[in-house]
C-alpha cells in the first residue's frame, strides 16, 4: 500500500483529501504544520507528499526544501499545492524542489488523477 | 484577505464536486440537478471575488505585473484550447490565427491570458450562431489582439460604459448570459500597466471586436 503525506492546516481541506483517497488503495497520513510535516515525513517516508504553501511554523516552501536536503526524502514526489494562482509562489515552490504544483481552488478530482499520475495506486 | 474569502468557497466546491463524483455514494437522480447548480453558483461566485480582489488590488496600486518573455502562439492557444468545449457546445466556430513571424514578446502573460479569456469569454457567450476569432497582429514593435465575434453586438449609446465596473449593458443581459461585470474593467487595468489601450468597434446585431494594444516587449 502506497503512503501519502498531507501536510495542511485546514481541516476541512483535509477532509476533502481523506474523503477523496477514501475509496482507493492510497493510505493517507497528516501533518498539521511545517515543522510537523517535516518530521513526519522523516518518520514515515511516504510515497508522495502533498504540501500546502500556507502553513503555520514552516512555509510549505521552506519544508519542502528542507526534506530535498535530507536523504531519506531528497527523491520523494512532492506536490506543492499553491496558495492562489499568478501569486509567484508556484516558481518559488519549483525551485524549493518541488516535482510539481496544483494551484488552489484546484478540483479534488483533478487533484486525483495528478497523484495517480506522480504514484500510480498499483 | 483573500486567502479569508477564497478558502471556504474553495470548500464548499470541493465537498459539493465530491458529493456530484459519488465519492460519497450513488446521487439520486432528482439531486443531481441540484448539485450541479450549486457548483454553478459557487464557481460564479468564486470568479466574483476572485475579479473583485484583483480590482481592489489594481485601486490600491499593489498589483505589480510579473514581466516576462513569453510566446504570443502559446498564450493564445492556451486560451483556444481552453475555450474551445464551451465554444463547439455552442456549435459556434473558434478561431485563433496568429502570424508564424511574431518575436518572443515581453509582458505579464499570465493577466494577457486573463485579459483574452476575459474577451473571447464574452464573445462566445454573446454569440448564438458564427464564429468568434482571436487574431493577433504585429507592427512596428506593437502586439495587436483582435477578439471579434458575430453577436449581438453593443449599441453606441452603451459604449461608453462598458469598460466601468459592474455595467454590463442591462441587468436583463446579466441574467441571460451570466458574467461578473467586471471582467472588461479588469481587463482594461491590466492592458493600461501594459502601457496599452483597449477599444471596442460594434454594430448591434452584426457582432463585435474588442482590440488591445500592447507593446510587443514591455520594459520593466
Amino acid at each position: 500500500m502506497k503512503t501519502i503525506l498531507y501536510v495542511e492546516d485546514n481541516e476541512m481541506n483535509r477532509k476533502i483529501v481523506r474523503a477523496m483517497l477514501k475509496n482507493t488503495q492510497y493510505q493517507l497520513v497528516e501533518a498539521f504544520d511545517g515543522e510537523a510535516g517535516v518530521a513526519k515525513a522523516l518518520e514515515v517516508k511516504p510515497d508522495l507528499i502533498l504540501m500546502d504553501v500556507q502553513l503555520p511554523k514552516m512555509s510549505g516552501i521552506d519544508a519542502t526544501r528542507k526534506l530535498r536536503a535530507e536523504a531519506a526524502t531528497a527523491q520523494t514526489p512532492i506536490l506543492v499545492i499553491t496558495s492562489f494562482a499568478l501569486s509567484g509562489d508556484e516558481q518559488k515552490a519549483l525551485e524549493a524542489g518541488a516535482t510539481g504544483y496544483l494551484a488552489k481552488p484546484y478540483s479534488p478530482m483533478d487533484l486525483l488523477g495528478r497523484i495517480r499520475k506522480l504514484l500510480p495506486e498499483t | 484577505m483573500s486567502h479569508e474569502l477564497r478558502t471556504p468557497l474553495n470548500a464548499i466546491l470541493g465537498f459539493n464536486e465530491m458529493l456530484l463524483g459519488e465519492v460519497y455514494g450513488a446521487v439520486p437522480k432528482d439531486m443531481q440537478e441540484p448539485l450541479t447548480d450549486i457548483q454553478t453558483s459557487g464557481k460564479h461566485l468564486l470568479r466574483l471575488i476572485n475579479n473583485v480582489l484583483d480590482l481592489a488590488k489594481i485601486e490600491a496600486g499593489r498589483m505589480e505585473l510579473a514581466l516576462g518573455d513569453y510566446s504570443v502562439h502559446d498564450t493564445v492557444g492556451s486560451v483556444h484550447a481552453t475555450l474551445r468545449l464551451l465554444a463547439a457546445d455552442k456549435g459556434l466556430e473558434f478561431v485563433a490565427s496568429v502570424p508564424d513571424d511574431i518575436p518572443l514578446a515581453c509582458g505579464d502573460a499570465g493577466r494577457i491570458t486573463q485579459c483574452l479569456m476575459n474577451l473571447a469569454g464574452n464573445s462566445l457567450k454573446f454569440t448564438k450562431e458564427g464564429r468568434v476569432e482571436i487574431a493577433v497582429a504585429q507592427r512596428n514593435g506593437t502586439l495587436t489582439y483582435r477578439v471579434s465575434d458575430t453577436g449581438i453586438g453593443i449599441p453606441p449609446e452603451k459604449i461608453g460604459n462598458l469598460f466601468t465596473e459592474f455595467k454590463q449593458t442591462d441587468a436583463t443581459i446579466a441574467s441571460e448570459y451570466g458574467g461578473t461585470g467586471l471582467g472588461l474593467s479588469i481587463s482594461k487595468k491590466f492592458v493600461e500597466m501594459h502601457g496599452g489601450r483597449i477599444w471596442v468597434e460594434s454594430e448591434v446585431g452584426k457582432g463585435s471586436a474588442f482590440i488591445f494594444e500592447i507593446p510587443l516587449r514591455v520594459n520593466s
